[in-house]
């Protein structure tokens, strides 16, 4: 359904017929004009996130570590094969402990390795939870490769529902804190896009009154703060933070990219479930282009959320996806239409790894400075399993301090048990962090062997 | 059971040391979960307590300070359904008067103890309902702030309402625009005075007093003054409108608009525990009751000091009630408490549910919606009628749907329903579809809502790692008989003992929520029973089982305690044993009406009082 070979034209049309390209920014000209030196070249890292299981039998690839085929539902990535690494067999260990039910869990500890908080959301089954009890990778890695940008990190959802509940996220900056995705393109277009080419003296007096306003705003704060009880004051003192942390956001002066564009203010209704592709696809383009524009380096891109209802009308289908990964394997029907919905996946992030590769950047693309994170919060649907996680590895770390050789499938055996842990370890390092372990430290043997 | 307790309370163990035994028998049935389905209650929140356990001098109760810090979770789930004491299945000990049970009696001699108080920060649905009474924008700002995270299946946990990066974000780029609208289009509502008669900097000084007072919900200190005639001062450089903008740009996005902030009263020496502000008070009244700011008369109230006394309180709540914002309280607590929410998702399988379609959804809400708001407030009022009615409000397509009488057009009347097949919010066509699978009826959640939400019997965890995969549908088979291998699996009957036979009770209405009479050409057998609790015992269909519910005291428990922890925003804490006491009795009182119960929230010690902040914080 979507060409590999796809025109500067069509990434900067959303889908519904939005153009979002459109001329090049004075800003960017002048940035250009400014630069003695060609800037270093950004690093990447980006989180994809499908729910509710995959269809093993028919998302892994038969062949050898170099030399492999990819199945149905890979098969869309063909074009970019020697920019994935497939992984089978590596298990999210820590989704196989502590409170939450299956998906919650999954959901979880995806991202941390780490089990959840005690809380009082009750799942299917199980102790109820709150939500998940560490730092995510993504936004470790933020840490170190978002803080030269606008933005540290951004998070899109496509109709990611469940917020409120450890359902709802993929991304925590802290154990307990989520960074909730924002489901409206519009909403992404005003927070990341609004000031970018704007008049300069327009954005000088803004940036001036929101300075008056936010220092006032601040000392409400400040002074409230330490009359307070310990739990009280802890409250404030976060809001207080992220007040500080977003002037220091407002001030930040961005070397906006060569390849950047500003989009317009997309409109639809991002709600309706017919128009999920549409909402994809649009926030697809606004996450390139706010990486083409370094606005921001650490993404995800959360499609529905843990548990996710969406009903793939476009693909003829009337059920919701997460009632039918409950179908046991013997409905044939249930399991060709799950490998059709995981398919379709594969599909969106060709779209995403298109577009990046459509964006010059030093001697080869964006893409080959972008690492996407293919995430999912169970293995199998129906028995909402944990080991043999459908992971994917897709894009390039051709600048990294500790780059990955890409274009491999790389299979664990059953035992000893490769936990996703190691993963993420070595996910840090390929960034220049050199931590051996992240997450719950039992999980965690180091960086994943083969890698 | 024993594991969950434990994990629970792990961070309160001196909140279970200190006041426990109380706790666990005024809450009973409130905040039990289930033992672990094997029919034994834990005991550990249970024990019969000694009478009041409360200290004798004012302000000297059981509360120590380091008590509480985290209302995110009952301090003590375990309570247990039945009675407090070690029951077993089929008991049916009347949980409100079991051994050990604080009474209300007791309480009127008791000192006050008002549970820990802790800040709470607007949620969407407060934030939109004041900016839409400070402003008079009803442009719903807040509808994309990011959702709030449920907690205790309410959406205004104190302790759960911290902020994200992208929430601080809005709450300026928010303020900004409702800042300049206010300013372009509704400046005179806002601004009492005229600049070029009295001059910019007194109309400043003016709107910075009369809107300060609104937006922070009481006068604004020097300092707060001060400050804010600098911001004024900026934006005027510009012009007056820009100042007066950016006044109410920072007024909106500061702690004392945000949030809800109470010191309470000056304490005397040795005082621990005072009774909260009049300013404090009045919004305390607006957001239980209106969830948003005080309006003029509870300001001109808080102002005078007319807001200490009990009775002084109860008269204004009376008057509050009268306001339709009321209705919208209701409301929203019904929502979140029957997870109503879910029907505007309603997920069917067409080849299954030949005659449903999604546009039914927001009818069938809609019927929800409107025979709640009914019920409160013209059908009776009470939980009896919440539980039992047979009144229903149609249009056309949702009764030809139903195949029901008595609607037409697509305006929505009120219809008798037949009351051998009709009892209330649980018969209703969404709960019952929002409560089914997408292509079958789902007794198991239907059960489950029951144990849950009415009996407030949280279930504890199946095994781990089993595979859970439900029958298969069936062209021959009853839903009865598909779900029989939960009943002969040990490992499975002792949990699904507690819901499936109380979800086969409503095996009457599809996974559709549509009145059917059988299944597969047998007629249905809706036969039933309730283990576990005050009502043990069989019931026949889904009527029956309603009414038997009703008249449930674990079921009115539960009702207030739901009530309790959306009315303030937290768990209940052992020294809140009284506050429930008085409660729960005013509720019986009032022959368990709806409107009285949320009256006498406002009467409690929790309500009242708060203790006072230990100089250099640790509350």
């Amino acid at each position: 359904m979507i060409s590999r070979r796809i025109s500067r034209r069509t990434l900067l049309r959303g889908a519904g017929g939005i153009a979002i390209g459109l001329p090049f920014l004075d800003i960017m000209a002048r940035t250009q004009r400014a630069k003695a030196d060609p800037p270093a070249i950004p690093q990447r890292f980006i989180v994809f996130f499908t729910p509710n299981g995959n269809i093993r039998e028919n998302w892994t690839p038969t062949g050898t570590e170099t030399d492999f085929k990819l199945s149905t539902i890979l098969a869309p990535l063909q074009p970019f094969q020697d920019k994935l690494i497939v992984l089978d067999g590596v298990d999210n260990e820590a989704a196989k402990h502590g409170v939450g039910d299956d998906h919650m869990r999954g959901m979880g500890t995806m991202l941390t390795g780490t089990e959840l908080l005690s809380g009082t959301t009750q799942g299917g089954c199980c102790e109820p939870a709150g939500l998940a009890g560490g730092v995510s990778v993504d936004q470790k890695i933020a840490q170190k490769i978002g803080a030269s940008s606008k933005f540290s990190s951004l998070e899109f959802g496509v109709q990611a529902k469940s917020g409120g509940t450890v359902w709802g996220y993929t991304a925590y900056s802290d154990s307990n804190v989520p960074l909730p995705p924002e489901n409206n393109p519009a909403n992404v277009f005003n927070r990341v896009f609004a000031d970018v080419g704007a008049n300069q003296s327009a954005l000088a007096k803004i940036a001036a009154e929101r300075k008056s306003v936010l220092d006032a705003v601040s000392a409400s704060y400040s002074s409230l703060s330490p009359k307070l009880g310990v739990t009280d004051k802890q409250k404030l003192d976060l809001h207080l933070s992220q007040i500080r942390d977003l002037e220091t956001r407002l001030t930040a002066t961005t070397d906006v990219g060569a390849s950047c564009v500003k989009p317009t203010l997309p409109t639809i209704d991002f709600n309706n479930n017919d128009n999920f592709p549409a909402v994809g696809k649009l926030q697809m383009d606004l996450l390139v282009m706010a990486m083409a524009c370094d606005l921001t380096r650490v993404a995800s891109l959360q499609w529905e959320n843990s548990v996710g209802g969406t009903r793939f009308s476009w693909l003829g289908m009337d059920r919701g996806h997460h009632d039918m990964s409950h179908d046991g394997d013997d409905n044939t029907d249930t399991v060709s239409k799950l490998t059709q919905i995981n398919t379709w996946y594969s599909q969106q992030l060709l779209y995403l790894m298109t577009a990046m590769s459509k964006v010059p950047e030093g001697t080869g693309t964006m893409l080959d400075h972008t690492l996407i994170f293919w995430v999912n919060e169970l293995s199998r649907g129906n028995v909402h399993s944990h080991p043999d996680m459908p992971f994917l590895l897709a894009g390039g770390t051709a600048a990294a301090p500790q780059p990955l050789t890409m274009g491999r499938f790389l299979q664990y055996a059953a035992s000893p048990t490769i936990k996703h842990n190691d993963l993420m370890v070595s996910l840090l390092n390929v960034y220049g962090i050199a931590d051996k372990t992240f997450g719950n430290p039992a999980y965690c043997s180091g960086p994943l062997v083969k890698l | 059971m024993h594991e969950r307790t434990r994990t629970l309370t792990r961070p309160r163990a001196e909140v279970r040391s200190s006041g426990l035994g109380l706790m666990g028998a005024v809450a009973v049935a409130a905040v039990g979960a289930l033992a672990a389905c094997t029919g034994k209650i834990d005991a550990a929140g249970a024990s019969p307590g000694a009478g009041t356990v409360r200290g004798t001098g004012n302000g000297t109760g059981t509360g120590t300070p380091g008590s509480p810090s985290d209302p995110g979770s009952p301090n003590s789930p375990s309570g247990s359904a039945g009675t407090g004491n070690t029951g077993t299945p089929g008991s049916t000990t009347d949980p409100g008067t079991g051994t050990g049970t604080v009474t209300a009696a007791d309480c009127a001699k008791a000192p006050v103890t008002p549970g820990p108080t802790f800040v709470r920060r607007l949620n969407r649905f407060e934030y939109d309902n004041t900016v839409r009474d400070l402003l008079g924008d009803t442009s719903n700002p807040a509808s994309a702030f990011p959702t709030e995270e449920i907690r205790l299946g309410f959406d205004n946990n104190a302790t759960a309402l911290q902020v994200s990066p992208a929430l601080v974000e809005q709450y300026m780029t928010v303020a900004e625009t409702l800042a300049t609208t206010a300013v372009t289009k509704n400046l005179k509502s806002v601004l009492s005075c005229d600049p070029t008669s009295v001059g910019a900097d007194t109309c400043a000084k003016t709107f910075i007093d009369s809107f300060g007072t609104k937006a922070y919900r009481r006068p604004l200190t020097t300092d707060e003054e001060t400050a804010m005639k600098a911001v004024f001062d900026v934006g005027a450089k510009t012009d007056f409108n820009s100042g007066i903008r950016l006044v109410i740009e920072t007024m909106i996005q500061s702690a004392p608009f945000l949030y809800r902030v109470e010191f309470g009263a000056t304490p005397t020496a040795n005082e621990q525990i005072v009774k909260l502000t009049s300013f404090e008070m009045a919004s305390r009244l607006s957001y239980l009751l209106w969830q948003s700011m005080p309006d003029d008369e509870l300001l001109a109230a808080a102002k005078a000091d007319q807001l200490t006394d009990a009775s002084d309180i109860e008269t204004q709540v009376t008057r509050m009630m009268q306001d339709a914002k009321a209705h919208d309280v209701f409301a929203h607590f019904h929502q979140q408490w029957l997870k109503l929410d879910g029907i505007a998702n309603l997920d069917k399988d067409a080849t299954i549910f030949t005659a449903f379609d999604t546009t039914l959804t927001p009818l069938m809400a809609e019927e929800t919606r409107r025979f709640l708001d009914y019920v409160v407030w013209q059908g009776g009022g009470k939980l009896d009628d919440l539980l039992t009615s047979p009144v229903s409000f149609q249009n056309a397509k949702l009764a030809g749907y139903y195949g029901t009488s008595g609607a037409s057009g697509t305006d929505f009347t009120q219809v008798n329903l037949d009351p051998k097949i009709n009892a209330g919010i649980l018969t209703k066509g969404g709960l019952m579809a929002m409560l089914g699978k997408a292509n079958d009826t789902a007794p198991v959640q239907r059960g489950r809502f029951v144990r849950e939400q009415l009996l407030c019997q949280p279930l504890s965890p199946p095994p781990a790692n089993i595979m859970i995969k439900p029958p298969e549908l069936s062209a021959t088979l009853s839903t009865r008989e598909r779900f029989a291998q939960h009943r002969t699996e040990p490992l499975c009957a002792s949990c699904h003992d507690l819901m499936d036979p109380i979800g086969l009770g409503f095996e009457n209405y599809d996974g559709a929520g549509h009145y059917r009479t059988t299944q597969n050409g047998m007629t249905i057998d809706a036969s039933g029973q309730v283990l576990m609790s005050d009502i043990t015992g069989p019931f026949n269909g889904a009527v029956d089982l309603a009414q038997q519910l009703a008249g449930s005291n674990q079921v009115r428990n539960c009702v207030s305690t739901s009530w309790f922890r959306y009315a303030y925003g937290r768990a209940e804490t052992a020294d809140d044993a009284c506050t429930i006491a008085n409660v729960n009795q005013k509720f019986a009182d009032a022959k368990y009406d709806l409107k009285s119960l949320l009256v006498s929230l406002t009467q409690t010690d929790a309500f009242l009082y708060r203790k006072v902040i230990p100089a250099g914080g640790a509350q």
